[in-house]
């Protein structure tokens, strides 16, 4: 956009938008900010209410609590084994059927494409769903995480339209040199599909790490396969209508530390890697959602 | 192959079965070339097998299973050894439960809501971000606005919930505004379960969305911009000649997009910010087959209720998408 001889009204405007961008980042970043002091002030404290900016008593208590505690360490290590070990298969898989599917001259192209697409629209929900993978003998088990997910239709799309704007002439030169298709998804086509594949994984892996529906409805049963963010839900369940605070009387609440600092400090801990990440990967997003939204 | 036949020497009724011996011998060849092609494609095909395997397991036999919603469905039973009923858990959804208007009312409003305030949200963000000079800024800014995408429900669940109770930071801000004299329970409060439940979808999915839109404005001819501004457009003349045009189709394409997924509001922000005192309000198809189908174990009822659901979403995307390509000349299929 041109800067040059702003008009009064577009001054105004650039000022109000700025102030408004302003507002929008402190809405979007203050709830984040807000937990992150709570769960550093002394839990009861805490509870009492009136902390904006600053904690009032600083404490690590949460935290040590929380690290204390058995289960929130294996709650933590499957998460993060669910989104390793998920986030590695899903990309190898769905890259490889994206370069079957990207094929021009393949077999039954259209149909076999179809075939993958058509269930965008349509799935058959829940239930048998829940029935499928309980037939499977999939309930409980670790595998549930890894492979009903296994491909992601609609990444499945990015990648292969990604990899159609690949010349032809790179493949075909490694036919003629007598690479089967293996060889060249592997050697030429994986290679060539880094950025879309760095965005792709991200996606994926904080599917991984923020998912819990699968481990609340098939590994219920099993308490170590359960993740951080399952760990997060029941505590919320458990304690979304009867707050500790507003049950106590303030003479009763003699515990040191609350439900709500607990929460408030695995809150940060499962918030805290995508945080991490997220500046690394920021960039690629757009390109990813560009690419989507030019197919989609 | 005679492809080489010189015809010119040749009468007409002789040409005419010549040409017919030559569509004979391309589509022998072609049919040869169709099998021969699993033959010489046969390392594609062997990666491709794992996988329509896989989709036949997970993506078409549930899809098998709705055949359990026309059943009286028992667990541990072999499928077709369950009674059959016909519509009855159809009708029973219906007519005779008595929640069907709740939940569809739910699904539906909470739709809505979120596509009218998050739709022009969104745009305004992308044409502000789009109008702004200072590319660091808008870059920090975006960054920040769509952060929320990236994090669980459950976290923005934990978040809000520390914020809307009673000695959270809302109630002591209008407490100290003298806007509230007592504290509110928000969540606690029927009336405000659609207010919270818009404005948390809201703030998790503005930032993300408005990259879509300023995906589709720098998408727009920059030589209509250079001739408004030769003509003497100012800045609000652009943008409402020049960028809202511009951007329509893809408004068109989400809103084609949100009214087929009216019904799809998924489950998980239902369920976590769902408690008994505003289920009335935040009960949505998702969470009620869920509470019947896995918390109550009524298989059949549960696989009907989805069923209506897919096929009901199915039809208002088909439709939605028709009449945008008569008005509006923009579709999705």
């Amino acid at each position: 956009m041109p800067v040059k001889n702003q008009t009064l009204s577009e001054k105004i405007f650039t000022l109000v938008s700025i102030f408004l961008l302003i507002i929008l980042s402190v809405i979007m970043m203050y709830p984040f900010y807000y937990l992150l002091v709570y769960s550093f002030n002394e839990p009861m404290d805490a509870m009492r209410g009136g902390i904006y900016i600053w904690p009032r008593k600083f404490s690590t208590i949460a935290y040590r609590t929380v690290f204390q505690t058995r289960n929130i360490g294996q709650a933590a290590w499957m998460s993060f084994l669910r989104t390793f070990v998920g986030t590695s298969v899903s990309l190898f898989c769905t890259a490889m059927l994206s370069y079957v599917l990207s094929r021009k001259h393949l077999v039954l192209r259209k149909f076999f494409n179809k075939y993958f697409i058509i269930t965008m629209y349509v799935s058959g929900g829940l239930i048998p769903t829940y029935m499928v993978i309980r037939s499977l003998r999939l309930l409980n088990t670790f595998w549930v995480y890894i492979i009903p997910g296994l491909i992601n239709v609609f990444y499945m799309v990015l990648i292969r339209t990604y990899m159609e704007g690949i010349p032809d002439s790179l493949s075909e030169s490694a036919e003629i040199d007598g690479a089967n298709d293996w060889t060249i998804f592997i050697k030429i086509m994986l290679p060539l599909c880094g950025p879309i594949l760095a965005v792709i994984a991200i996606f994926t892996a904080v599917g991984h790490w923020n998912s819990w529906f699968d481990n609340f409805i098939y590994t219920s049963r099993k308490s170590e396969l359960t993740t951080l963010q399952l760990l997060l839900v029941n505590m919320l369940k458990q304690h979304a209508v009867t707050r500790s605070s507003d049950l106590l009387r303030p003479d009763q609440r003699t515990m040191a530390i609350t439900q709500e600092s607990i929460r408030a400090a695995i809150t940060m801990i499962v918030t805290i890697p995508i945080i991490l990440v997220y500046p690394f990967f920021q960039r690629h997003f757009t390109m990813g959602i560009m690419l989507g939204s030019i197919k989609g | 192959m005679k492809l080489g036949t010189d015809y010119s020497n040749v009468e007409a009724p002789n040409m005419k079965s010549n040409i017919q011996i030559e569509n004979k011998v391309i589509a022998k060849t072609h049919k040869n070339k169709y099998w021969g092609a699993f033959g010489r494609q046969r390392y594609l095909l062997a990666m491709l097998l794992p996988f329509l395997i896989w989709g036949f397991i997970f993506l078409y036999m549930p899809l098998y299973g709705w055949v359990m919603a026309f059943m009286r469905y028992s667990p541990g039973k072999p499928l077709f050894s369950n009674q059959w009923v016909g519509l009855e858990h159809f009708r029973v959804f219906l007519f005779e439960s008595g929640e069907f208007g709740i939940v569809m009312r739910n699904s539906i409003v909470l739709s809505m809501l979120g596509l009218i305030f998050q739709l022009p949200l969104a745009v305004s963000l992308a044409i502000i971000i789009y109008e702004l000079p200072f590319r660091i800024f808008k870059r920090t800014v975006q960054t920040i606005s769509y952060l929320p995408h990236f994090v669980s429900w459950v976290i923005v669940a934990n978040l809000f919930f520390e914020i809307f109770s009673r000695q959270g930071v809302l109630n002591n801000l209008l407490l100290m505004l003298g806007i509230v004299r007592e504290p509110i329970f928000f969540l606690g409060e029927p009336g405000l379960t659609w207010p919270i439940l818009t404005a948390t979808r809201v703030w998790k999915g503005v930032g993300w969305d408005s990259i879509i839109f300023l995906g589709a404005i720098s998408g727009i001819d920059p030589n209509l911009y250079e001739a408004a501004y030769v003509d003497g457009c100012n800045k609000f003349q652009r943008i409402r000649h020049i960028t809202l045009p511009g951007i329509m189709p893809t408004v068109s394409v989400i809103i084609i997009l949100s009214a087929g997924a009216i019904l799809n509001t998924g489950f998980e922000q239902y369920y976590l910010f769902g408690t008994p005192a505003n289920r009335l309000y935040s009960d949505v198809l998702d969470t009620y087959v869920y509470r019947y189908g896995l918390a109550m174990g009524q298989f059949s009822f549960a696989t009907a209720v989805g069923m209506f659901k897919t096929i009901v979403s199915l039809i208002v995307l088909f439709t939605v998408n028709s009449i945008f390509k008569r008005i509006n000349e923009k579709s999705i299929f």
